[in-house]
């Protein structure tokens, strides 16, 4: 059993094989060998830890993606955002906890829960005016309205197909 | 993007990476609000990567921030690029030259079109109607099979590069006198002259020679290449029907369409069928090089 702490210090004792779902988990338990003493992961809650463990209990036992099948798969990946059901219910959560299990997915170094989180962001993004995204994502349309008009020019070629 | 993405979230953090730091020392942290503007720009990339062309220039649309990220992710331009180009990725073949190389290739490409000095044009006049056209290494060759014609003209010469201006008469292209050639494959990269001919309706091979002055090849390994029947069909007459040569750096290759003539007794019927032979030119005149083994010839082939 592998111990965690989270940023707000709340203790998760995890399967390793479910905590190993995390390469950075991984290699750190390979460099310091079989410990009792707990890991700290700053960057990390216990509401977003929560979810992660989740993910990893439901994933347990897939094969990790390694590095050469993964960069085959790289290009054929990107041209789908399909995500399974289960992941898809698994992340139909409100935007910032959306983007913190991404952040923790990229910290933590879990490829196949970054790829579900990215994928749903893009999905999110999909078809929207900049307009409507500014609206999705809190941002500010910083251009002067010569520059945006400059853009919409120079992009009209793809939105006319 | 197969490389890892590292670096999250602002300098606030720290990774902790070893068991023995106590863990009240990290009680505490105040930590931002997550949200995709305060996403590193390597996250950006990567969602962004999840879109289709349209949808990335409307995100590099959305503000000045987001603008830079596209600005310098070659790989978000690159997928505009090929939309804009309308050519799709092949999965698996292209994942060793890096994305930005790919990029400025691809661009290039598209300029190119706008390098062209339109004044600078000249016509040349080319015999008869050669129906086999093509373009290699900054040459234009073409091959009358009909009246034995042949012509290679420099087209887009570079400085560095020897041109190679000619045009063979009728019964000169091949040195084996009364043969008639079915394919030609011309490459002025090695000066190479790679004739598939017969001379009995029955046996083909292939004459090599440099493509200057039509002697022996100095790297080639024989004259002649010796061609194989069909596997099986040893004591058969064969007649080819079509041929069609190719070649890239040491390899030659040569694929035809075959009759096999087959007696069973009471008659003969015809069978026919398809061959694929490769060469290592400069090392063997027989073909030996095994299908499993990777090589880089682009072949067209219709069966």
């Amino acid at each position: 059993m592998v111990h965690l702490v989270t940023s707000d210090n709340v203790e998760f004792v995890v399967e390793k094989e479910v905590v190993e779902r995390s390469v950075l988990i991984k290699n750190m338990l390979e460099d310091v060998g079989e410990s009792d003493q707990s890991i700290p992961l700053a960057n990390v809650s216990s509401a977003v830890l929560r979810k992660v463990i989740e993910y990893c209990e439901h994933h347990r036992g897939e094969p990790l993606p390694s590095g050469d099948a993964d960069q085959n798969q790289d290009e054929t990946r990107k041209r789908t955002t399909d995500i399974s059901e289960w992941d898809q219910k698994f992340i139909t959560v409100d935007q910032e906890m959306l983007f913190e299990i991404i952040l923790a997915a990229n910290y933590l170094d879990i490829k196949s829960l970054l790829d579900v989180g990215c994928k749903t962001v893009a999905n999110m993004i999909k078809g929207k005016t900049p307009d409507e995204i500014r609206r999705l994502f809190n941002i500010v349309n910083d251009f002067t309205p010569e520059e945006e008009a400059q853009i919409k020019k120079e992009n009209e070629w793809a939105e006319d197909r | 993007m197969g490389a890892q993405i590292v670096s999250i979230i602002s300098h606030s953090y720290k990774m902790l990476a070893t068991t023995n730091c106590p863990s009240h020392l990290v009680k505490g942290v105040v930590q931002p609000k997550a949200g995709f503007q305060t996403l590193a720009e390597e996250l950006k990339c990567y969602i962004m990567s999840f879109l289709s062309c349209r949808d990335i220039l409307r995100c590099a649309s959305v503000s000045k921030a987001l603008r830079q990220t596209y600005m310098t992710s070659s790989e978000l331009q690159y997928i505009v690029e090929l939309d804009g180009q309308q050519l799709l990725p092949v999965p698996g073949t292209q994942n060793r030259s890096p994305i930005s190389k790919r990029l400025k290739l691809l661009r290039d490409k598209a300029h190119a079109w706008f390098n062209i000095d339109f004044h600078s044009f000249k016509t040349l006049t080319v015999n008869s109607y050669s129906e086999q056209k093509y373009v290699a290494d900054g040459h234009l060759y073409l091959w009358d099979q009909e009246e034995d014609l042949a012509t290679i003209i420099p087209i887009f010469p570079k400085p560095s590069q020897q041109t190679i201006q000619r045009n063979w008469s009728p019964g000169t292209l091949c040195s084996v006198s009364n043969s008639a050639n079915l394919d030609v494959f011309l490459d002025p990269a090695q000066n190479l002259k790679a004739v598939v001919y017969q001379v009995d309706h029955e046996t083909l091979s292939i004459d090599l020679g440099t493509l200057d002055c039509d002697s022996d090849h100095p790297r080639a390994a024989g004259r002649t290449l010796y061609l194989s029947g069909p596997p099986g069909y040893d004591n058969n007459r064969v007649q080819t029907t079509s041929a069609k040569l190719r070649g890239c750096g040491r390899h030659i290759a040569l694929q035809r369409s075959v009759e096999v003539v087959v007696d069973y007794g009471a008659g003969i019927y015809y069978e026919n069928m398809w061959q694929l032979q490769i060469w290592d030119w400069q090392r063997s005149t027989t073909s030996n090089v095994s299908p499993g083994q990777k090589l880089l010839i682009a072949m067209t082939v219709d069966s």
